[in-house]
């Protein structure tokens, strides 16, 4: 009896144990189906798309920046690849080979920080990007990696960088880069690559989810060449006068099209000061003066005044010239830069008249030129003028405007009193390569009639043929332009004593102008004038532009307008000059000299031009015609051959003074 | 059917079955292998494609005044013509 009840409760024992062993079993089954559930039916989505993230990886493509052309074409700025050089320390096997590689190819040795496999760090980065052609033969090196990326590239480095700008992260920054960003910067795509379980990307399983679209291609007015040329004129004038800074800006006058355009600061970057930096034009602004006598019929050309011994005293301020003019036309005020002179016959403006005609010539208002940080300059408005602003303003003071906006008012006066919107973007191109225009040439208003600038024409070229701005004269073509001298500011705002902005304004040829020039020279140290400093910069600009192959001018016309007789350069042009002290502008100085009569020298000179070290023409007769020419040239001057054989004179003679860069004639006979 | 008939199936379809694994295993390795290689021909398709406009880009800034005239200036003594100098003969306009 016992026994059975015994094996009774085994049996129910093992059973209640089955059954707790079930449950737990089941209880297991069940959480399990749960989890099942949840990550199969509830957290499906999230499991999917982790998976996907693990997978796949979508990435950005990045579209290549459009390029920046000049007029004819030619690549001032391009995207490209470049490759950044990784090194792997512990993947790498032969440390000899691959320093040796990296010296072969790129001239860098392997960094002592990753020349051994204990390493510190997993990556080294080498410094620099390098071209794929470089790096096309470090790619099966084990434990180097090859990253491409896309870069800027300026092919003529330095060219034009201040009007092109940079692109700093992928964005635009200064200059067109920065103004034409939106055109330029393109979209970039998506695409999807499939990796394998290493992480590492699967060949051809790449899909392209939206292919990146290139940026437009942006065709500027700058000409390549023109912008060379211009850059080195500047920066042999910065040299040359010790200048702290710089622009020259050269424009067509009858489109606003910007030709070439460079500015150079103190440290010798590329800027935009041409468009955002400011200063008082002095005598440049002259010819605008005069042009408003002329259109409001206050004076005629031929009307004089009396610039009595140089000085003028005027609501208790004295303005002084370095000349003593005694009466003088209006013709010869600006030939020879008269302060007294202009702001003699100024008085004849009411404010209104004046200021209407400033501020139409778009002094005191921004030109609307299609680069970033432009400034309007300062012209006030009558109300605010002084008794002596309508003296000061005559003969630029009183009034700031940068050299982009000097050079589409000297634009004006070349253009038949048309004032031109400036134009720096020619077209766009789009993906297939065709052009679209933007913007069309247009004249914003004619500020003075036809027959005013017809008259001021031959003032401006009396300026270069014989007043002060004779060192801009090119003995074969008409210049017409005018030189500036006015005192430069500090950053107190204060003038600075002995700091001067020399400046020039031209157009050629003057019969029928095609270029317009506006050079500033700031704070030239070894002499200051205008006309001694900047129009020099322009000549050779000039000169170097016409025989340039590519240069946008009309040869044929050149050809008709050139002068049958070359103007001889003046001797001693500016002798009635009774001294080359400038006269403190606050007392109304600010007038062109060029040679103290003092200086003058005894012997006979050829060039007004005159030399630091005068040079005596050798006694080259007998000689040959090529020993005479490389005996002048290597003085430093400029020959022109006539005949053949031996040398039987050379004009202007044998003992005579010249300047460096004369033309001296040399004559041959058989 | 007898016991030894149909071990010897289940060998024979485990053998069938191992063999087309690797029969496919083959196949996507061979496959990936040639898109490999199909990507670096196409990598270095595009780098010579880079490089030579990398070389046209060099001759053409080497075609172009900055770089003829420093040169020319530098090793020939060349300079530029002064007004009176030049002979302007075409009528031609860019």
């Amino acid at each position: 009896m016992k026994a059975r009840a015994r094996e009774r409760t085994r049996h129910g024992r093992i059973r209640s144990r089955r059954g707790l062993l079930l449950l737990g079993w089941l209880a297991l089954a069940g959480i399990m189906i749960a989890r099942l559930v949840e990550v199969q039916l509830l957290e499906r989505q999230a499991w999917a798309d982790d998976a996907l993230r693990q997978h796949r990886l979508t990435r950005e493509v990045p579209a290549t920046r459009g390029r920046i052309l000049d007029r004819n074409g030619s690549e001032l700025a391009v995207s490209h690849w470049q490759a950044r050089v990784v090194i792997a320390p512990h993947e790498i096997e032969d440390f000899e080979a691959v320093g040796s590689a990296l010296e072969t190819h790129l001239g860098i040795p392997l960094p002592a920080a990753a020349s051994s496999p204990g390493a510190e760090r997993r990556w080294h980065f080498l410094p620099g990007r390098f071209s794929t052609t470089e790096v096309a033969s470090l790619r099966r090196l084990r434990g180097v990696h090859i990253e491409r990326e896309l870069q800027r590239l300026y092919p003529h480095d330095a060219l034009a960088r201040g009007v092109l700008g940079a692109v700093v992260d992928g964005v635009g920054a200064g200059g067109i880069e920065q103004a034409m960003d939106s055109i330029l910067a393109g979209r970039n795509g998506r695409e999807v690559v499939a990796r394998d379980n290493e992480g590492h990307e699967i060949p051809g399983k790449a899909v392209t989810m939206s292919p990146p679209t290139a940026g437009l291609d942006v065709v500027l007015t700058i000409e390549q060449d023109l912008q060379a040329i211009s850059e080195k004129a500047l920066a042999d004038a910065l040299a040359s006068t010790g200048a702290r800074a710089g622009d020259l800006v050269i424009t067509d006058p009858r489109t606003g099209e910007i030709l070439a355009m460079t500015s150079v600061d103190g440290a010798g970057q590329a800027t935009l000061a041409a468009v955002h930096t400011t200063f008082e034009p002095g005598s440049t602004i002259k010819p605008f003066t005069t042009a408003a006598l002329l259109r409001h019929d206050l004076a005629l050309l031929t009307d004089t005044v009396d610039t009595q011994e140089g000085w003028w005293r005027v609501h208790g301020r004295t303005i002084t010239d370095v000349t003593a003019g005694g009466w003088m036309t209006l013709h010869e005020v600006i030939q020879e830069s008269s302060n007294v002179g202009i702001a003699r016959f100024a008085e004849r403006l009411s404010p209104g008249q004046q200021y209407t005609v400033l501020r139409d010539f778009g002094f005191g208002t921004e030109t609307g030129v299609l680069l970033p940080g432009e400034v309007a300059g300062t012209l006030r408005l009558p109300g605010e003028w002084s008794a002596t602003s309508v003296h000061s303003l005559a003969f630029g003071y009183e009034i700031a405007a940068t050299p982009l906006q000097m050079a589409l008012a000297y634009g004006a006066l070349a253009n038949g009193g048309f004032l031109m919107e400036p134009r720096i973007v020619r077209e766009i191109r789009d993906a297939r390569g065709e052009p679209e225009r933007y913007g069309r040439p247009r004249a914003i208003r004619q500020v003075v009639p036809g027959w005013v600038t017809e008259q001021l024409t031959p003032v401006l070229v009396d300026v270069v043929d014989r007043g002060t701005g004779t060192r801009a004269r090119l003995s074969s073509f008409s210049v017409a332009g005018k030189s500036g001298t006015a005192r430069a500011t500090g950053s107190d705002g204060h003038y600075e004593e002995g700091a001067y902005y020399a400046s020039f304004g031209a157009y050629f040829p003057a019969e029928d102008p095609e270029l317009l020039f506006f050079v500033r020279l700031d704070r030239p140290d070894s002499a200051y004038y205008g006309g001694e400093t900047a129009a020099p910069v322009m000549r050779s600009t000039l000169q170097s532009l016409l025989s340039a192959t590519r240069i946008p001018i009309d040869r044929g016309k050149l050809a008709r307008v050139r002068r049958d007789r070359p103007v001889p350069a003046p001797v001693q042009p500016l002798a009635r000059f009774a001294s080359t002290d400038l006269t403190d502008p606050e007392e109304g100085g600010g007038g062109e000299a060029t040679i103290p009569r003092s200086s003058l020298p005894a012997r006979p000179k050829m060039s007004a031009v005159a030399s630091a070290r005068p040079l005596v023409l050798p006694d080259l007769e007998g000689a040959t015609m090529r020993v005479a020419m490389r005996r002048l040239h290597k003085m430093g001057l400029r020959v022109r051959p006539e005949g053949g054989g031996r040398v039987v004179a050379i004009i202007p003679g044998e003992g005579m003074e010249v300047a460096a860069g004369d033309t001296i004639r040399v004559v041959g006979g058989r | 059917m007898t016991r030894k008939r149909i071990i010897a199936r289940a060998i024979l379809a485990v053998v069938a079955v191992l063999a087309s694994l690797t029969v496919v295993a083959w196949r996507q390795s061979a496959a990936r292998a040639v898109l490999a290689e199909l990507d670096a021909v196409e990598r270095e398709l595009a780098e010579l494609a880079e490089t030579r406009a990398e070389l046209e880009r060099a001759v053409n800034a080497m075609e172009a005044r900055p770089w003829v005239a420093a040169e020319a200036g530098r090793r020939l003594g060349m300079r530029p013509p002064t007004e009176d100098e030049l002979v302007i003969t075409s009528g031609d306009r860019r």
